[in-house]
């Protein structure tokens, strides 16, 4: 892999982040009417609104608002949060924290899932087995995540079961078991989500490289059907598995925030949620942009992965 | 199904009863939400004390939810607001897209690949964060989901025009009429357009459940529509809080919005299905 190759990756996402920070800044200062009025409703005080408009730096233009915001990020200053009066980045790491442990148990489980049965589809595709793994995935896709998670917690944590408690959090250093109740559900409905729509683009990414001229000359040579799948399909299919598992995490991010919130857990989706339906501005920025960057930092990861697999991706 | 067990003309016999699945379901929704505008056997937001969260029976066929308010009729009126959110997302969608993308597939150069770094950006937030952030603008109501949900949207709606439009200019019809001295928004919407219409159609399709499920996650999060009117997510939402006691007004909106979404999304698939075989036979 060179490293033009890495520079010019890094660069773009350092170029999206960009992009993605100012219309995240675009849309929580564009409100129609005054920010601090619709923070602080009707009925606020002259004072108070001077003092918040004070606060927030709602009296600079725009540009140098902005301006003030993007260095304070790139020194870890997130701003002051309007509604729990703490630092946006205090407040964001354990939430942070939590949410990073739900998001690698999801993907790994998924993927241990999906990916097996996604390739066995594309290799009886058009069979039985093909038709029911893909009827699984249709269904795993369409139905909504607000629907999997409560029908999760009626069936386990409800009468008669009762054998997970259906919301909360408990820190993994006050009980360890305690900790592994609380995330099972959550992870569950997270994974049955994922595993669904990467299951899919398994099948589909096994069934264009069974398609390619590789494959055929490999298979033109007279090699064993065996050894051309094991050596020529799977090897690029696992190429391209990587790239969809990186951009599933996007998808994941965005099951996240309403699994965390069906099931009280205490995560950046939850947080989320909380800093929109109080319009804590600093808050929203701050929550988004750090969703934003993990997104960006997994499809760099999977381009360097995919460059390190694939020669010629890696010299491009 | 049992039909599916070689290669050749049984698959194609399955993709199409997933088209004809997909149709079905899609009517079928439409079917119960027109009528929901219309007329409901209960007024949906009638409350019934003595009658509350029943089962299913002759006069509340889907049972009666922990207000005694009509499940049915809930699900018929809501079933028209979220599917008007689902078909007015995708037109803001498209009417943003379309004209975006077909400049930039036509036009290329500097201006396109700006947009087109601006869209990778706005691909790397979830589009429901994405939502979140235009709510925030907006605030919260039916309305707003319905504008909140289309801009975030239209990004990927640009990125599927675009490549088919791309491929489209590139074609020897595009470059006869620039030769013929055509005007550019002729050949963009006269020329080009038309030919892309089936990928449009497909991506739209799958859109419209996809958007189903936005706007719902949105009425269920307390963002969308306001309560006590009827959605989809609103009724998963304030099901969810009495599950314990009786699950009857869970399942019913469940189901109903689950079955919606595939079959907008089966639709979609059926659809691209059916042009694939179609742009096949062509080339053979």
């Amino acid at each position: 892999m060179s490293l033009a190759f890495l520079l010019r990756r890094l660069i773009y996402g350092v170029i999206s982040l960009f992009i993605l920070s100012l219309i995240i800044f675009c849309c929580t200062h564009l409100l129609p009417g005054d920010a601090a009025t619709a923070i602080l409703g009707e009925q606020a005080t002259p004072e108070a609104l001077a003092a918040l408009r004070e606060k927030l730096g709602l009296g600079q233009p725009l540009p140098a608002q902005y301006a003030a915001w993007i260095v304070g990020v790139g020194r870890g200053d997130f701003g002051i949060s309007t509604t729990l009066n703490q630092p946006v980045g205090a407040i964001i790491r354990l939430p942070f924290a939590h949410s990073m442990a739900l998001a690698p148990v999801t993907l790994l489980a998924a993927a241990a899932i999906a990916i097996p049965l996604g390739v066995l589809a594309a290799l009886r595709r058009g069979r039985r087995i093909d038709a029911a793994i893909l009827a699984g995935s249709y269904l795993g896709v369409s139905i909504p995540d607000f629907v999997v998670a409560p029908l999760l917690i009626m069936v386990f944590a409800g009468p008669p079961l009762q054998l997970l408690p259906s919301s909360g959090f408990v820190p993994f250093a006050d009980s360890p078991s305690g900790w592994i109740s609380h995330v099972v559900l959550p992870v569950t409905a997270l994974t049955t989500i994922l595993m669904a729509h990467l299951m899919r683009q398994t099948r589909s990414g096994m069934i264009e490289v069974l398609g390619s001229d590789y494959v055929r000359t490999a298979r033109l040579k007279g090699l064993p059907e065996r050894i051309v799948l094991r050596r020529h399909a799977l090897r690029n299919a696992l190429t391209t598995t990587i790239t969809i598992l990186a951009l599933d995490v996007g998808y994941l991010l965005g099951s996240i925030v309403i699994v965390e919130e069906i099931f009280a857990y205490p995560g950046l989706g939850r947080l989320v949620i909380y800093a929109v339906a109080n319009r804590d501005l600093p808050l929203i920025q701050g929550t988004t942009l750090v969703i934003g960057a993990v997104y960006v930092a997994a499809n760099l990861i999977a381009d360097v992965i995919h460059g390190a697999l694939n020669p010629r991706v890696g010299q491009g | 199904m049992s039909a599916a067990t070689a290669s050749g003309a049984a698959p194609r016999l399955f993709q199409d009863s997933y088209l004809v699945a997909g149709a079905s379901l899609t009517a079928i929704a439409i079917l119960i939400a027109g009528t929901g505008a219309l007329w409901t056997p209960y007024a949906p937001n009638a409350v019934d004390l003595l009658h509350r969260s029943q089962g299913p029976s002759v006069a509340h066929l889907f049972g009666t939810d922990q207000f005694g308010r009509d499940v049915l009729s809930r699900i018929m009126a809501g079933g028209w607001r979220s599917l008007t959110l689902g078909a007015a997302a995708m037109c803001l969608a498209l009417a943003i897209g379309i004209p975006v993308a077909l400049a930039g597939a036509y036009w290329r150069g500097l201006l396109d690949d700006i947009m087109m770094r601006v869209i990778d950006a706005l691909l790397s937030i979830p589009s429901l964060v994405f939502a979140l952030l235009i709510i925030v603008g907006l605030g919260s109501g039916h309305g707003q989901a319905i504008v909140a949900l289309g801009l975030a949207a239209a990004p990927r709606f640009v990125r599927v025009v675009r490549g088919t439009a791309l491929d489209a200019a590139s074609q020897d019809y595009v470059t006869a009429a620039k030769a013929r001295g055509e005007a550019a928004l002729y050949i963009q919407y006269r020329e080009i357009l038309p030919n892309i219409w089936p990928p449009i159609i497909v991506e739209a399709s799958i859109f419209v459940g996809f958007a189903l499920m936005g706007g719902a996650a949105l009425s269920y999060l307390g963002l969308g529509t306001q309560p006590p009117a009827a959605d989809w997510g609103v009724m998963v939402r304030d099901a969810q809080r009495y599950v314990f006691q009786s699950w009857w007004p869970l399942i019913a909106p469940s189901v109903t919005i689950s079955l919606a979404i595939i079959g907008f999304n089966l639709l979609g698939e059926g659809l691209r299905d059916r042009l694939h075989r179609i742009d096949g036979d062509a080339a053979s």
